[in-house]
């Protein structure tokens, strides 16, 4: 043990950092992000330590919400409002479009609020900025993962024990295939977007007001209530406003069998998401230097 | 030997008033003024020479000075000569304006301690996400873990969160974190004694022990006794300038000079 913290002393004395005022585009130290990897660790615990010390269900509230969220969308938007579904049960329609939305609205909205949430820390102690936002997306992706598992569970169930289980075809080897790349543009999506309005959110405030509206508009442009079927063909131009139509008709397609966009779509959603990365990375490497003069 | 922190020619300057909440008219104004006088070429190239000088301040102007590996420097001055920008641009919480600092060595800021202590998180957890915060590694914390404890009092309710603790556990507890650091450079501020009477001479024995194993330290504090006690180079500031250099006890004297003297308004 005393080797190892004279080894980590040494490192640390053969560092050399320039400090100047000079202001370069993109300028990103992956070494010294990847130096702090602990730091982000402990930020993911510590998200979900606080969040569920002293509840009862804790970490059970991950796959409690989803639930349900799907059972008010299917007694609103089926029941009452006889929205169609594609023939798909209602529940599991819901919830296959809720586990790609949860995760991007809320890893969307930490992000956008990170600088302003975090402003005490920031002002009194240097560490790559990075550090908070991908600690805030890494996080989310994993609640998206435990519910992702419930999502395949009650798949199961639908396709196994009910009448509906002849419409369901989940194709285990798109499954594979595509899930990790649809995890990867909704993740670049959130990342992106959420530094973009996190830089932007220093300087004028009035962003905070405006994100809760933004999300709401979107999630109606996204179909989580409604299959992409129902949107007319000559709008699918769209998607590349909203790459998560890709994302969730996908989604639907390898899990439940349906879908109406060819995977062309899908390519032009991950060079979006891949653009809003770049994009926001690019501001909040502007406002990251000296934000804390100005929040 | 090469200066371990080389500050060359940085300052800092301050917009003054309320910053970034301009309402739309001001936008406007200020764009259409922009237009009138610099043309939309001008405009486009940032041209900003023209903008009111009164509405900035410069906090820190044209400081350089250099630390040589194992000194510990007192920066001395009255409220408001800009140690502390000094210190959150040699630690990187802001950039300078203009200027430029070279730092041989990891460095950390100990601008106040407990810096990210979590409410509903114990003890124990605490000093893993302060520690990592600080810049250690998650191993390093946990080889030094016996001791931060120890050092801390509060071993009883290390798994306990800190919600429940008094506030002489809790800034008992977030000293002891900082005071395991072990980087080559500190830049501390203000933050060298708490707690009890007791507890506060365990704290300056700390930082004695620590300023004698060959860190280097840049250290701001009113409490000139400690400065004296502590630093063996003292860098002397006032308006946002460097004033003089040299021996802590030198700068010291003449601090208490000008500070007897009566001020001009």
């Amino acid at each position: 043990m005393r080797a190892y913290l004279k080894k980590v002393y040494s490192d640390r004395l053969n560092s050399t950092t320039v400090i100047d005022a000079n202001y370069q585009w993109f300028r990103i130290d992956w070494v010294e992000l990847w130096q702090f990897r602990d730091l982000i660790t402990l930020f993911v615990q510590k998200e979900f330590i606080a969040r569920y010390r002293q509840t009862i269900l804790g970490p059970i509230w991950y796959i409690v919400q989803p639930i349900m969220m799907s059972g008010v969308l299917t007694a609103v938007f089926g029941k009452l409002g006889g929205m169609s579904t594609d023939e798909i049960p209602h529940l599991l329609f819901y919830f296959s479009g809720l586990v790609i939305w949860g995760y991007f609205s809320v890893a969307f909205q930490q992000t956008a609020d990170v600088l302003i949430a975090n402003a005490y820390i920031f002002q009194k102690v240097y560490f790559p900025r990075l550090v908070m936002p991908l600690s805030v997306v890494i996080s989310k992706s994993l609640i998206f993962f435990t519910q992702l598992l419930v999502f395949m569970g009650l798949l199961i169930f639908y396709k196994l024990f009910t009448a509906a289980g002849n419409i369901i075809h989940p194709d285990l080897i798109k499954i594979v295939a595509l899930t990790p790349l649809l995890l990867l543009i909704t993740s670049a999506m959130c990342l992106g977007l959420g530094l973009m309005f996190a830089a932007i959110t220093v300087k004028y405030k009035d962003l905070t007001h405006v994100l809760g509206f933004f999300i709401q508009l979107w999630f109606y442009a996204t179909p989580v209530v409604y299959p992409v079927s129902k949107i007319p063909e000559r709008f699918y131009y769209l998607t590349v406003f909203n790459p998560l139509i890709a994302v969730v008709d996908t989604f639907r397609h390898v899990f439940l069998g349906t879908s109406a966009l060819e995977v062309s779509y899908l390519f032009v959603s991950l060079i979006v998401s891949m653009v809003s990365v770049v994009l926001g990375l690019m501001m909040f490497n502007r406002v990251e230097r000296d934000f804390v003069d100005i929040i | 030997m090469k200066p371990i922190i080389e500050v060359q020619n940085i300052s800092k300057q301050y917009r003054l008033g309320v910053i970034g909440t301009t309402s739309i008219r001001e936008v406007l104004n200020r764009f259409s003024k922009n237009l009138r006088e610099n043309g939309p070429i001008g405009m486009l190239k940032g041209n900003k020479q023209n903008e009111n000088s009164n509405d900035y301040i410069w906090a820190l102007k044209d400081v350089s000075f250099s630390v040589q590996p194992g000194e510990i420097v007192g920066l001395i001055g009255r409220n408001g000569c800009g140690k502390s920008t000094l210190l959150k641009i040699l630690s990187r919480i802001t950039f300078p304006t203009e200027g430029r600092a070279v730092i041989r060595g990891k460095s950390s800021a100990l601008l106040e301690v407990g810096t990210g202590f979590h409410a509903e998180l114990s003890g124990r957890e605490n000093i893993f996400l302060n520690g990592a915060i600080l810049g250690m590694r998650r191993r390093e914390i946990q080889a030094k873990f016996d001791a931060i404890v120890d050092f801390s009092e509060v071993e009883k309710f290390i798994d306990t969160p800190i919600k429940h603790y008094s506030s002489g556990m809790y800034v008992r507890l977030a000293f002891s974190v900082a005071a395991h650091l072990d980087q080559p450079i500190l830049f501390v501020d203000e933050v060298l004694a708490v707690g009890d009477t007791a507890f506060q001479n365990k704290c300056i024995n700390k930082m004695r022990s620590v300023a004698n194993s060959g860190r280097t330290i840049l250290f701001v504090s009113h409490d000139e006794k400690a400065v004296n006690k502590l630093c063996n180079r003292g860098v002397y500031m006032k308006q946002g300038k460097v004033i003089a250099l040299g021996s802590a006890s030198e700068m010291l004297d003449l601090y208490s000079k000008e500070k007897d003297l009566p001020q001009v308004a």
